[in-house]
């Protein structure tokens, strides 16, 4: 243990000796998600085409909805008399995230379609959709194709309203800070790029460093200290890199909040320890890969390709949900498969981690899996020294 | 005369990288007191062997004894190159090597052997910095500095010029007393005046052992 703390200072105060590691690894990751930040701010709004026209008890309450959507969710809406024959063409090339087509007389016969083409911004579509699917409820209810209006009508509305709420760029609601989500999407995108980096940062301080200490001959002399074996610089290198991430994500915890209003809420602590195995598995990978590489070049192309295979298979860009089983069971290797939705739903829902879960054991697991890897990995590379 | 303890104790070690094998020694056992000289040509095994002997590298084959009363005391390990991190400045190294073994700062300043190394105007560069000479007693100065007890100097003068040869050597010996076993590989023999004992390998098989 004491082996293992030692290691871990010396690689802290290796780090903090010069300007350089400062800048590269505590600065530049929060400068990175400041700039990412700014990718949208002018993003476009939603675009939606009402093809049809609602008719009978429906009409009126439908304009007053539609009304209040382009007023408080900043839509824009195009309407169209009759109901499109394509209506997926249309979405997809007409430039539309959504289209309702009203293709029978009531509002049974409505039918959704959203675009699908950018994740982001479905994202926010899928928020929008359920509150327009529950004003197509009320406007059952208001018909009295489920009876009188009453108490249920009542709740449907109340729920409506809030959901429609939670829809508003008013920023300056209880509501809306939790769900700012629907009020601003560029933080969609900060959330995003903090689990990116928090999953990829424990790989890129762990990767270099047994290579590095090979290279220069660094790592006999450390091997030689009292106390410290193989065990202890596994150890000591993996904590290194979670320490240094851990820093990170309170460092981006305050930057989120200073600058997008993502208010730290409870559930810190439990989101915290869910991230644990995450950082935990990345820096057992990097390790594996410091081991196994024959020079630091290598780490780099290493590096490079997990970011690519990171982003590609994990859910960051596209949706895995309808991918093959391979890559279902290629994106369980990656941390961030698993960190990007619970970070999502904490920082811009309201939903903390649960420790006990599936994503918990999927994480635990992949601990288990890259700790016997780099157990190996080590083995095998100090056998040649 | 009462028998010195025994150190070290090989029997039957082989040593492979991958499945060519470097280092074969069916017995050798290393005393308290030896001052060891480890010639032998390029690529004879001589660093395999050090780094074996320093508990660094695992051999594959056949069981290394050390004394309890040894491996509770700090061993001093210069490799071959490098042996410092080359971003950090001398001194910075050195405080980081004492912290590795446990050991409070003292300042490299007022050390006897950084004066008598050249190396306390070097103090604040960086490892890197320093021409291949000066990385040598650099690389010795940082074993020395965490007060060793047994010394292992795998090739220490190796593009040292001759009076700073001399200037490790009489370091050497201003450490002797306090020394219980020190270990120096050298290709060329006479390197090492002051060795009471002699090993020489090649084609990583001990030819000679000799007093």
């Amino acid at each position: 243990m004491l082996g293992t703390l030692r290691v871990l200072r010396k690689d802290l105060l290796e780090l903090l000796d010069g300007v350089r590691g400062i800048l590269l690894v505590l600065v530049l990751p929060a400068v990175l998600l400041l700039l990412v930040g700014q990718l949208r701010v002018q993003s476009q709004p939603l675009q939606m085409l009402v093809a049809g026209e609602a008719t009978g008890a429906e009409e009126k309450e439908f304009e007053a909805f539609l009304q209040l959507l382009e007023e408080i969710a900043g839509l824009e809406i195009e309407l169209r008399d009759s109901p499109v024959v394509d209506p997926l063409e249309t979405t997809r090339h007409g430039g539309f995230d959504l289209l309702l087509n009203i293709e029978g007389d009531t509002s049974r016969d409505w039918v959704f379609y959203t675009a699908e083409t950018n994740r982001l911004r479905f994202v926010s579509l899928e928020q929008f959709v359920a509150g327009l699917d529950r004003a197509l409820r009320v406007l059952e209810l208001a018909q009295g194709d489920f009876g009188d209006p009453g108490t249920e009508f009542d709740a449907e509305i109340e729920l409506l309203k809030a959901e429609i709420f939670a829809l508003s760029a008013a920023a300056s609601d209880r509501l809306v800070a939790y769900f700012p989500r629907a009020a601003d999407r560029a933080t969609d995108v900060v959330v995003r790029t903090a689990a990116l980096i928090l999953c990829f940062l424990p790989f890129v301080l762990a990767a270099p460093s047994l290579i590095r200490e090979r290279e220069a001959h660094t790592l006999e002399p450390l091997l030689a200290a009292p106390g410290i074996g193989p065990g202890a610089v596994m150890a000591g290198k993996a904590l290194y890199a979670l320490v240094v991430s851990l820093f990170n994500w309170l460092l981006m915890l305050v930057l989120v909040q200073s600058f997008y209003s993502l208010d730290v809420k409870s559930g810190l602590l439990q989101t915290t320890l869910f991230l644990l195995p995450a950082l935990l598995s990345s820096a057992l990978l990097g390790l594996a890969v410091s081991a196994l590489a024959r020079s630091q070049s290598q780490v780099i192309i290493a590096a490079a390709l997990y970011f690519l295979g990171m982003t590609l298979f994990s859910g960051f860009l596209y949706p895995i949900e309808e991918a093959s089983g391979t890559i279902q069971a290629l994106s369980s290797l990656f941390s961030l498969t698993f960190v990007h939705p619970i970070l999502t739903a904490w920082m811009l829902g309201a939903g903390a981690a649960a420790l006990v879960s599936p994503e918990t054991a999927a994480l635990w697991a992949q601990v288990l899996v890259m700790g016997l890897g780099a157990v190996l990995a080590v083995r095998r590379s100090l056998r040649h020294i | 005369m009462t028998a010195r303890e025994e150190l070290i104790r090989l029997t039957d070690v082989e040593k492979r990288y991958g499945r060519q094998s470097v280092l074969r020694i069916e017995r050798l056992s290393i005393r308290e007191g030896d001052r060891i000289l480890l010639t032998g040509s390029n690529g004879s095994g001589k660093s395999t062997l050090l780094k074996l002997l320093a508990h660094v590298a695992p051999v594959n084959r056949g069981r290394i004894r050390w004394s309890p009363t040894l491996t509770a005391e700090p061993v001093g390990f210069v490799p071959q190159h490098g042996g410092l991190y080359g971003e950090l400045t001398i001194h910075d190294n050195f405080d980081l090597r004492r912290g590795l073994y446990g050991k409070e700062r003292i300042d490299a300043a007022e050390s006897g052997d950084v004066r008598a190394l050249g190396l306390a105007p070097l103090l604040d560069k960086r490892f890197d910095e320093l021409s291949g000479g000066y990385q040598r007693l650099a690389a010795v100065a940082a074993a020395l500095h965490v007060d060793p007890t047994w010394l292992i100097l795998d090739e220490p003068f190796g593009g040292v010029e001759r009076p700073y040869r001399e200037a490790i050597l009489g370091r050497l010996a201003q450490h002797d007393r306090r020394l219980r076993l020190l270990i120096v590989a050298s290709p060329t023999p006479d390197e090492f005046p002051e060795a009471n004992r002699r090993i020489e390998l090649e084609a990583g098989r001990i030819e000679c052992s000799e007093r």
